[in-house]
């Protein structure tokens, strides 16, 4: 895992010690999205590429995603403060 | 209102999600119709036509993409998983792109939230259940066991607190929130380990929500789809991993196991409770066996789980979906 952050100053005391998420580095190359199966496939092979052990943790899926992961905002749960 | 049959799916959520690849695999092995789509792709490549007449409720319509189209009246379910927010046209004027980008996000998911349709992760219900401190309350009143908890933004009282309690501490958010360092990507603020002589002058800066430290003989991550449970042990190999095993996943090792039946019972009231057909409960099982409640994610990630363990968690979702189970 990479190194924690160290700041103390302005840092409130929950905040302190933060990492960058984990993540899963993937090869774009090796699949692309089926828009007739609307699913991602394998490229070799028409496989599923979610079943690979690329995958996703409970954070974020991997650099490219731009999604939000679990433990980040999720402002798409909350139209109405989308929309205030 | 139409009574035309329902039997389309709609899954909204990015291109690459796994997840909901595994659940459109899973819809499509049992040829339910799927419509799968991006909220990142309305209002330029999506097309929402929804009307409601004056008398009679409920929306009739369509949804729309080059490649496929869906009539609102034969959607059954919504399966709605962390969508890109909605692109508008460069021809929108800067100053008016926050409010097109607000039209289009309340537009499209009130509508197909108003749909009598099957939801997982609707929003509404999302929102109402996602928080710690309210979960702490659903989940004793329900049977579980919770960690003694304080939030605060006293450092006296904090002190004190951590006087009352047994050994260490720890602190997490009380709320995800993302944290951007300047020329950093978005951060992860695990759960940390402390002893209460290192509390000092920060936590007045806001609050704060401390739990006692429960020793762990492992934690499960359990995951619940409509009535099917999921449990699984996740066996932490290092000392990051021991406090937050999101912390470390290469150190992770994941087992199926039995759930105790007042567990199960638990879960489900405290499911009720907030009206879920889902939940990514996460415990810690202590070295006397007993299962204690950290919190409950209503839409948390569970691919990560199946493809590690083989059960059938897509399965789960494909018959909730499809209307064949509750």
């Amino acid at each position: 895992m990479s190194a924690a952050t160290t700041e103390r100053r302005g840092v409130p005391f929950g905040a302190r010690e933060l990492q960058p998420p984990y993540t899963v580095h993937i090869d774009p190359s090796e699949f692309s999205y089926d828009p007739d199966r609307q699913v991602n496939v394998m490229n070799a092979d028409g496989s599923l590429w979610a079943l690979t052990p690329v995958a996703a943790s409970s954070t974020g899926t991997n650099n490219d995603s731009t999604g939000s992961a679990d433990e980040t905002s999720d402002p798409y749960a909350f139209p109405g403060d989308e929309a205030a | 209102m139409t009574t035309a049959p329902r039997g389309q799916v709609l899954v909204v959520a990015e291109d690459l999600d796994p997840s909901a690849d595994l659940v459109v695999q899973a819809l499509a092995d049992r040829n339910v119709p799927v419509m799968r789509f991006d909220l990142a792709r309305f209002p330029q490549d999506l097309e929402l036509a929804a009307e409601h007449e004056g008398c009679a409720p409920g929306w009739s319509g369509e949804l729309a993409t080059s490649a496929r189209a869906v009539r609102l009246e034969e959607v059954r379910a919504v399966y709605y998983r962390r969508p890109g927010l909605p692109e508008p046209s460069p021809a929108v004027a800067p100053e008016y792109r926050d409010w097109a980008v607000s039209q289009a996000l309340v537009g499209m998911v009130q509508v197909l939230g108003a749909l009598p349709a099957v939801w997982m992760h609707h929003p509404d219900v999302y929102r109402a259940a996602a928080h710690k401190p309210g979960q702490l309350t659903a989940a004793t009143a329900s049977g579980l066991r919770v960690p003694r908890t304080l939030v605060t933004n006293s450092l006296s009282r904090a002190r004190r607190w951590a006087e009352s309690t047994s050994g260490s501490l720890i602190v997490k958010p009380v709320t995800a929130g993302a944290i951007t360092l300047t020329g950093r990507r978005a951060m992860l603020l695990p759960t940390r380990r402390f002893e209460a002589d290192q509390l000092d002058e920060s936590l007045e800066l806001t609050a704060h929500l401390l739990q006692e430290w429960v020793p762990k003989a492992f934690e499960v991550r359990l995951t619940v789809v409509g009535e099917q449970m999921f449990p699984v042990a996740i066996h932490a190999g290092s000392a990051a991993a021991q406090v937050d095993w999101r912390s470390d996943y290469d150190a992770l090792e994941y087992e199926p196991v039995p759930i105790p039946s007042t567990v199960a019972s638990g879960v489900r009231r405290f499911m009720d409770r907030y009206q879920l057909n889902y939940g990514a409960f996460d415990f810690a099982v202590t070295p006397n066996g007993d299962w204690v409640f950290f919190e409950c994610n209503p839409a948390g990630q569970w691919q990560f789980i199946a493809v590690a363990t083989h059960l059938p968690i897509a399965e789960a979702h494909a018959s909730l979906l499809q209307g064949a189970v509750t």
